[in-house]
């Protein structure tokens, strides 16, 4: 099989941004702060606020780009907005969609834990594959106590 | 339901072979062979000798009379389609059995069976201390079997109404229609759960605590999609096989005993009133004592088909040439500002259009059938958040609260945008359960939400309307706590509630066959009718822009409109073309007037100042002026002039 170049991929923050209310946030700076995984999030890592406002978080390929209709992994890294950490019964789920077309994902990506970092919950969804060109929506939902919250950003893969 | 075999279950019967099909293959196919119509809300039927039986809760009682009055039991030869008798006197007649000496039981819905003996003098009323809201009855032996969904359970009663025993809570989540077997085990269908559960029976007769699952969700052979009935041909040795009335899937569905598919029939009508076979949202169903002959009921269509069942498949249906039907709006609707909300039954999508304009501009579709987020099984409520326009959606089958942000460009022509609804929380509703009832509320069951609003005094507070534990809920918007009001004890299925601004509520209740109101913190008031004009089954309630309640009633096919000498006016009648319903349900506000769910046209009309009709519209179909025969308009000049069947051409 010939393997493809890399796809461009243009990326913008999805909640609270977009244009039309809100900006784009910063991602998490990296700090000196003692580690407790084996990555970091990169100043590349593309973060957003959860749709009420309750978590931030960024996400970034392991790989630095999203490969064209191939298998991939996804890290995130999430915090609270108020500070407080995140409980160890707190589910993350992430998928994609591209609601022009009305489809999701071939694969169903699993998550794993990969510690904590400077106050944030590390995260790696493996089995991410976005097979085809055009506009998806990422979304991470976030579910503690049976309240499940999303964080959505727009991923072009052209 | 079927006719069967009434077998004193200590005996434990098997040999009596209830129907001719004994040793015979499983129908595969059926022939329509009459159509009974005019049967408002025809819900339920059985067949008794040569004749059947029928429950038409939405029957119409006489000028000014309650709607008790109205016969809601009917029975009717098959071979001359005469009435031979008809029964008043029920709160809400939803399911029926006869035993083999005649005797006839009616699961009324309003919370009782009642007992009608041969020549219909005397009757018993039985369980109305204990039941909520009887939906399936059957005869097992000389007791009867209720499924009863506002319990989550069915149960096994004498004759006096002694409960004997009680199975499936925790487990059947909807139950409906059920049929006892010869051995005298008990199949129901359960309309949430997309499933049948078999009870058999234990070594001491009594009903197995455990059922075993029949079916799955889903549109293909074999799979259901809301079964509400289940009817059993018994064939001796060879076992038994299962009739079902799989209502969302437009279909009868045959399956063997162990429930292996066989066949189904009954190609899905294409537009209201469509029939000669065409089958419109099943509810019941029933074989004749011979085995030959199938009754299945439409309410939505008011209507009893019979068919003959056949060993051979149905030969595949041709699709007419008609004008297809552009959306299946019902039962909720919700606006707020300028966002419009109307759930689509069939695809379980909610779809969203700016309500400023005429037509309103289709924008985005929320959902659509499925498991997962983001996809709904049953939108059970809906309502748009002032100022935010953040869509609420309750979906009853997955047990969620769930909400979604729209954010549009108001200053350009409204496009169709996919991008647009985002999720923004998913609310677990047994989770708020468990936290209700940790906080010390009475045992709550998991909320079946039926509406949703927001507290006019408090917009941080949402109103929750719960038919399960007869209440309104108020919480915060993450659902982290909340308070309980327990409704009137007289409140059924409280189905749609309406806030005033100056603080009046009214909700409207099909089965109580009420509007409950409220002023203020006043006590609550039954209301049996709205200007001298009694409620028959009244299902949606608003109070329009000058404070003036309205009432939509299934039953009647109209609205009951309040004015301000206090009297009433009824707008609409029977049909399909402009201020015509057929089955209306909820209503909502919106900038050019009040919104009707037109559920039984799978459509919406708009009603502006003094509820004068102003357009009629489905998705990418609408009529501001109205069509030649419709009420006020000019007439309809030949029979070719009118619109084709099913209204919009």
């Amino acid at each position: 099989m010939t393997r493809r170049s890399p796809a461009v991929i243009l990326l913008c923050a999805l909640a609270a941004s977009c244009g039309e209310s809100g900006g784009r946030t910063t991602a998490p700076q990296p700090q000196a702060a003692p580690a407790t995984s084996s990555w970091q999030p990169s100043p590349k890592a593309i973060s957003a606020e959860s749709a009420d406002k309750t978590y931030v978080a960024s996400w970034e390929p392991e790989a630095g780009s999203i490969p064209d209709a191939e298998p991939f992994n996804m890290r995130f890294a999430i915090r609270r907005s108020d500070g407080k950490p995140i409980a160890a019964d707190v589910r993350f789920m992430v998928d994609a969609e591209m609601p022009h077309h009305g489809h999701g994902m071939n694969l169903v990506p699993t998550m794993t834990r990969a510690g904590q970092w400077n106050g944030q919950e590390l995260v790696v969804a493996s089995g991410m594959l976005l097979h085809m060109p055009g506009r998806w929506v990422l979304s991470l939902d976030t579910e503690e106590d049976g309240v499940l919250e999303r964080t959505q950003w727009f991923i072009d893969v052209e | 339901m079927p006719i069967h075999s009434i077998v004193p279950v200590h005996t434990l019967i098997v040999s009596v072979v209830l129907h001719a099909l004994a040793g015979a293959e499983c129908p595969k196919g059926a022939d329509h062979f009459q159509t009974r119509g005019d049967l408002r809300g025809a819900c339920a039927v059985t067949f008794d000798g040569d004749a059947f039986l029928v429950c038409s809760p939405e029957a119409l009682p006489r000028q000014g009379s309650p709607a008790w009055s109205a016969s809601q039991l009917s029975r009717w030869t098959v071979k001359d389609g005469t009435c031979s008798q008809r029964t008043a006197e029920l709160g809400f007649a939803a399911d029926v059995d006869v035993s083999n000496d005649g005797v006839i039981a009616v699961a009324d819905r309003a919370g009782a069976v009642l007992l009608i003996a041969v020549g219909g003098a005397t009757r018993t009323r039985l369980g109305f201390e204990w039941l909520r809201t009887p939906s399936g009855i059957a005869w097992r032996g000389s007791n009867l079997v209720v499924s009863d969904p506002g319990l989550g359970a069915i149960f096994v009663m004498d004759q006096t109404g002694r409960e004997l025993q009680r199975v499936g809570a925790g487990i059947l989540r909807d139950p409906q229609g059920l049929d006892v077997a010869a051995d005298g085990s008990v199949y129901v269908a359960d309309r949430l759960a997309n499933c049948l559960w078999h009870f058999p029976v234990t070594e001491d007769g009594r009903l197995a605590e455990t059922p075993r699952a029949i079916g799955e969700r889903g549109t293909n052979p074999g799979q259901f999609n809301c079964p509400c009935d289940v009817a059993l041909i018994e064939r001796g040795a060879a076992g038994r096989c299962l009739v079902v009335a799989d209502e969302m899937n437009h279909r009868v569905q045959v399956l063997g005993e162990d429930g292996a598919f066989v066949s189904f029939f009954g190609m899905h009508a294409l537009f209201p009133r469509q029939g000669d076979g065409r089958i419109h949202y099943p509810r019941s169903v029933a074989v004749d004592a011979a085995g030959t002959m199938l009754a299945v009921a439409e309410p939505f269509e008011d209507r009893v088909q019979l068919f003959t069942l056949k060993p051979e498949e149905n030969p595949p249906d041709a699709v007419g040439g008609y004008e297809f039907i552009t959306s299946h709006f019902g039962s909720d609707v919700a606006c707020a500002e300028d966002l419009l909300v109307l759930v689509d039954t069939e695809s379980q999508g909610v779809a969203l259009l700016d309500a400023r304009t005429t037509p309103p501009i289709h924008m985005a579709v929320i959902g659509g059938l499925g498991a997962m987020t983001l996809r709904f099984t049953e939108v059970s409520a809906i309502a748009v958040e002032p100022k935010t326009a953040r869509v609420w959606v309750a979906d009853r089958g997955r047990g969620k609260l769930e909400v979604f942000e729209t954010v549009w460009d108001r200053s350009k022509p409204p496009v169709l945008d996919m991008f647009m609804p985002r999720l923004v929380r998913s609310m677990d509703l047994a989770r708020f359960t468990s936290r209700l009832n940790a906080s010390g509320f009475f045992p709550l069951r998991t909320p079946a939400i039926t509406d949703i609003a927001f507290d006019p005094a408090d917009s941080s507070r949402v109103l929750l309307l719960d038919a399960a534990n007869r209440a309104i809920i108020s919480a915060d918007p993450r659902l982290r706590a909340g308070t309980i009001e327990r409704l009137p004890d007289a409140v059924r299925a409280p189905e749609e509630f309406a806030l005033s601004e100056d603080g009046r509520l009214a909700i409207a209740d099909p089965v109580a066959r009420c509007v409950f109101f409220r002023d203020g913190g006043g006590p609550w008031t039954a209301l049996a009718d709205l200007g001298g004009v009694v409620f028959v089954c009244p299902t949606g309630v608003a109070f329009g822009p000058d404070g003036l309640l309205v009432v939509s009633d299934a039953a009647r096919d109209a609205c009951i409109v309040s004015t301000r000498d206090g009297s009433a006016r009824l707008v609409g009648e029977r049909g399909e073309l402009d201020e015509q319903f057929y089955e209306p349900r909820a209503i909502a506000g919106s900038p050019k007037g009040l919104i009707v769910v037109d559920r039984g046209n799978h459509r919406f009309q708009r009603f502006g100042d003094g509820f004068a009709w102003n357009l009629t519209g489905s998705m990418g179909r609408y009529f501001d002026q109205k069509r030649r025969g419709s009420p006020g308009a000019a007439p309809a000049s030949t029979p070719d002039s009118r619109p084709k069947q099913g209204g919009e051409s």
